[in-house]
Formats: C-alpha cells, structure tokens, sequence
C-alpha cells in the first residue's frame, strides 16, 4: 500500500466521522438553542412594554417562536422555500447552502467570513509559528546547557503554561500600553486588516502558553534523545556538540512535535476568540463572541460550527503531516 | 514532597481556609456605597473598595467560594462521566471501543470555547449548574482516555482473569477490581481538569457569560476593572494575581501528584 493512498483513507475517514460530529453538535445544540423562550431580535421587540396581547401573538408567529422545536428545525434546514415555514430567515435554509444572516451585523454569514477570517488567521498563524521558533530554541538552550540556565527556563516554562490570557494580557495592555505607551491598546488601526503595531501585543499574548508547552516538550524530548546510542557514535566519530545536538538530536525531537500541535491547535484557537475579545480585535472569535451576547444564536452556532471544523482541518494537516514523515505512526493508525 | 509544591499546597490551603472562615468578619460583598468608590485599602476595607464602593477583599473571597464551587461540581461530573465511560469502553472492547476513542478524538479536536460559551447561554435554569454543565460538557475526554488505557491494562493481569473464573459479574469485576486501580492517574487527570476548569469558569465570567452580576466572581471583576486600570490598579491586579496563583498551585500539585504516584520515581 503506497503512503499517498494510506493517507487519502485517513483523510476520508476523518472527514467522514468529522462530518457526523458536525451533524450532531449541530442539530444538539439547535435543539437546545430553540427550546429557550427567545433570543436576539425577537426577544428585545417582545419586552417592549406597551405591546398590545395581539401584537406579542404577532411577533411570536413572526420569529415562529409558537412553533414546535423539531418544526423550526426542519425550516432552518429547509429555509422559506419548504412548505409552512414563512418565518425561516433564509430562502433555502442551510441545506441549500444559505448560512444565515446575521442580526448584529446584518450581513450574511459568507460575507462576514471573507471579513473575520483573516483577520483570526493574521493572528493565529504568527502565534503559532512564535511559539514553536522560540519553544525550540528555548527547550533546545535548557537541554544542551543544563545546570541553571535549564532550571531558570523550565521556571519560565511553568509560570508560561500557567498564566491564563485574560490576565497576561490585561497586564500586557497595562504596562505596553497604558504605562509605556508603545503599543495600542486594541483594535486594527484605520485599515480594514491589523496592521503590524495592532498584532504585536495579541500575538504575543496568544503565543505564549503554547511556547511553554512547546518548550517543556522539547526540552525534556531532547534530553533524552541526547543520551541515544546514535549520538554517541556520533560523538565518538569527533563531531562538535553543537552538530551532534542541532543536525542529529534535534530532528529526533521535531517529528513528535507534531502530533503535540495537532492537539493544542483546538486550545490556540479557543485562546484566540479570548485574546480577541481582550483586544476588541475584529476576528472570528470576537464575532461568535457578539452574535452570543446579542442572542443572535442561530447564526452563532453556524459560525462555531464553521469556526471548528476550521480547527479540525488544521489539526488534520499536522496529523497528516506527521504520518507522511513517520512510518511508525502509519503502523499504528492501521491497527 | 519538593518545595514548591508544599508552598502551592500551603497557598491553596490558606485560600480554601480564607473562603470558608473569612466573610462573616468582612463587609457584605454587595452592599453599595456610593461615598467610598475605588478607595485604597483601609481599617474598614482592607484591600480598598471597587467601582460602586463594595468591599474588595469581601468580593474576592465571595467571588472564589463561586469559581471554587463550579469548577469542583463540574470537574465531578466531567471525571466521573468521563471516567466510566473510558472503564466500559475499555472493559467492552470491539466496536464499542472503536466507537468512543473516535468520538474523544473528535471532541478533543474542537476548540471547547465557543460551543461552551452557546452552551453556557442556552438553558435558563439555575445559573450555577448552567456553567457547571456547560464546562463539563466538554471537559471529560482526558479521564476517558487514562480509564479506557488504564483498564485495558489491568484486564490483562491474572487476578483479573482469577475473578472471572470465580463467576462474578462484570459490573462487580468493573467496580471491584478495575476501578480501584485506575484510582492514581484518575486522580491525577482530575486535579489537573480542575485547574482547567477553574480557568474556564473565570474565562466565562470574563466573558459576561457566567454567574450574573450583582454576585462576584473573579473573571467578572477582571472585566469590570478593565475600564479603570490606570486609577485602580488593584481591582485588576487583585483577582488577576488570585487566578493565576490558583491554577498554577494546582497544576504544581497535579505534577506532584503524578511524580509521587509513578511508581518508577516512588524511591527517590
């Protein structure tokens, strides 16, 4: 079996059970969403006091909140289109590939993904790439030298993983921004993407638990790979420290390191809708976080939805990644 | 026992302590007064007032009874279920064994916080259980993997097969004999979910989607002393400093708990 069918079946076989998750967090969640009295638009037209009794019946029918649940469902899916659903917000309802249209923004679901993607991604990816560079480097640093600098690094480890964002960067704002005054306090700057000054501090505060936790992998990785008997016959062959740590131990460490990004990539995309509200910085998470706090939450759910089978996708490649470099790792996927 | 983990036993300790003993001696945490907004700490507030002139340390102690409280009902309900869900799987094997190690890798490849926050804004029963539930929803996946490992392990060792030839049931096997053995990493995986928890209850509140005010809570005071940090800096610093001492104690104490009950470390 050649490695490129192998992974197209792992690929399938994910997308698949992915797929069936989707299906039932959605239809769950939309089940629980609907049994709620009423949410977002309807709800702050029927507290309006003066309502007469046949204008609260009125907007009741209107939002089809005198439905029953599995009713509104088969018109969310199906849209104003099927038979007996005047109060569906779409045409032809998520089936037919109408997302919804959202009461804060009002706009439709695509549109405001073109706008809040890339914004999220701008924030995720440099995040991402910071903490592996500098939780390399780092762990690297601990595991060649030892003796104090590894003990103060692994503090630095340990006080990293443990520092939740709302309170690194409400200290980051406090002293960069408020104190020092170098950096913004949040937003994107006048254009409709962040500029360089804008992404600074979000970045920063994001990248940081996960370059503890990539650093403590590395660190303790490389230790003990630099005991392996490969490495001392490199040593044995004359080769510098240096090399036998960089060219021969390292790689050693790096290919296991990508199942560990798999598995936090669904937290670093968690800590980013954290670290947008933080920054009031325009991306996805700042939007699921709105259309939840109006009560807009049929278009929230699409969006949370859309949002994790984005990190699903991403976790994916690294996987994949990993079993394409690691023919180990195949061995196992199979049995 | 090294010492870091005695002094984050000793913190959390005094905190657990300061909760329980501490209010009744205090100011009531909502009680306004309009005369003493944002003051400096005091004879009669010790740590000062906030915004609306309540008693800051009263609110903090208030405040962690609160997170203390949803975080340990949710990391029960989240260790418990997850932990005899991973024991049947493991015990059944085949299919069903398939089946939920898919599902937990699927559900640990989703980012919790979003579904939790639509959770957590769903159902208008009590808003203690509401978070409660909302968290545990997604917190469970560790304890099923260690239980589903943890058992696979144990059903391979003779006094196991010993007891099936005596005839007894597979519930009394499941209870009796594995469970007690899965009894160390359990623990451990639970009191690290509980640092977890405690974090994503705070996140919650920060994010206007936990207990509702007037009633204090870390994440919450975090969010309102947001807008007068550069006045009063301690409305931030406070809670802030109590959140981040709480979870790394007690991710200092779960490693412990890890080193101390790996038996390969036991005679160090």
């Amino acid at each position: 079996m050649g490695s490129s069918s192998f992974a197209l079946r792992v690929l399938i076989r994910r997308a698949l059970s992915g797929l069936a998750l989707f299906l039932a967090l959605g239809l769950g969640l939309f089940y629980l969403l609907a049994t709620m009295p009423a949410s977002g638009e309807a709800r702050r037209r029927l507290e309006d006091p003066t309502l007469s009794p046949a204008e609260f019946d009125r907007i009741r029918t209107l939002y089809g909140l005198d439905r029953s649940v599995p009713e509104r469902l088969r018109c969310w899916l199906l849209g104003r289109a099927a038979p007996d659903c005047p109060y569906a917000r779409t045409e032809r309802g998520i089936l037919g590939g109408e997302l919804g249209v959202s009461e804060v923004h009002r706009s439709s679901v695509p549109a405001l993904l073109r706008e809040r993607l890339p914004p999220t991604l701008a924030l995720v990816l440099p995040a991402l790439v910071l903490a592996l560079l500098a939780g390399i480097g780092l762990g690297a640093l601990a595991a060649i030298r030892g003796g104090a600098v590894a003990q103060l690094i692994r503090g630095l480890g340990a006080v990293l993983v443990a520092v939740p964002s709302h309170v690194l960067g409400l200290s980051a704002i406090a002293v960069f921004s408020l104190w020092a005054r170098v950096l913004p306090p949040g937003g994107f700057g006048p254009g409709p993407t962040p500029d360089l000054g804008h992404l600074v501090l979000p970045v920063m505060v994001l990248s940081l638990h996960f370059l503890g936790r990539y650093l403590r992998f590395v660190e303790t990785g490389l230790q003990a790979a630099l005991q392996d008997e490969h490495l001392w016959a490199a040593r044995a062959r004359g080769l510098s420290e240096g090399r036998v740590v960089w060219v021969h131990g390292l790689p050693m460490v790096l290919l296991p390191l990508l199942p560990l990004i798999a598995q936090t990539l669904p937290t670093l995309f968690s800590g980013a809708l954290l670290v947008e509200r933080i920054f009031d910085f325009p991306g996805m998470g700042l939007l699921i976080h709105e259309s939840i706090l109006f009560g807009d939450l049929e278009v929230a759910l699409v969006l949370a939805l859309i949002y994790a089978a984005l990190t699903m996708f991403a976790s994916g490649l690294a996987d994949l990644g990993h079993l394409w470099l690691d023919p180990r790792a195949r061995r196992e996927e199979t049995t | 026992m090294s010492r870091t983990a005695r002094i984050a036993l000793g913190f959390l300790g005094l905190l657990v302590m300061g909760v329980l003993l501490l209010p009744p001696f205090l100011p009531d945490p909502l009680q306004i007064d309009p005369g003493d907004v944002a003051a400096g700490p005091s004879p009669s507030h010790w740590l000062g007032t906030d915004e609306l002139g309540r008693d800051l340390l009263a609110r903090l102690l208030v405040g962690a009874r609160t997170t203390l409280a949803i975080a340990t009902l949710a990391a029960l309900i989240s260790s418990g279920g997850g932990a005899l869900l991973g024991l049947w799987a493991g015990y059944q094997g085949g299919h069903f064994d398939r089946a939920v190690l898919r599902l937990l890798d699927l559900v640990s490849a989703v980012p919790r916080l979003p579904l939790m926050l639509l959770l957590a804004s769903t159902s208008t029963g009590s808003p203690f259980l509401r978070v409660a539930v909302a968290m545990a929803a997604f917190a469970w996946i560790s304890e099923a993997r260690i239980a589903r490992a943890q058992t696979r392990v144990v059903l391979s060792e003779d006094y196991l097969s010993a007891a099936r030839q005596l005839g007894y049931s597979p519930l009394r096997i499941a209870m009796r004999h594995v469970l007690p053995n899965l009894s160390g990493p359990l623990s451990v995986a639970a009191t690290l979910s509980l640092g977890e928890l405690i974090l994503y209850e705070t996140v919650l509140s920060f994010l206007g989607l936990g207990i509702p005010p007037p009633a204090p809570s870390w994440g919450a005071m975090l969010a309102q002393g947001i807008s007068g940090l550069s006045r009063a800096p301690l409305l931030v610093v406070a809670p802030g400093a109590l959140i981040f001492l709480t979870i790394a104690a007690i991710q200092r104490v779960g490693d412990e708990l890890a080193l101390a009950l790996d038996p390969r470390t036991r005679n160090r």
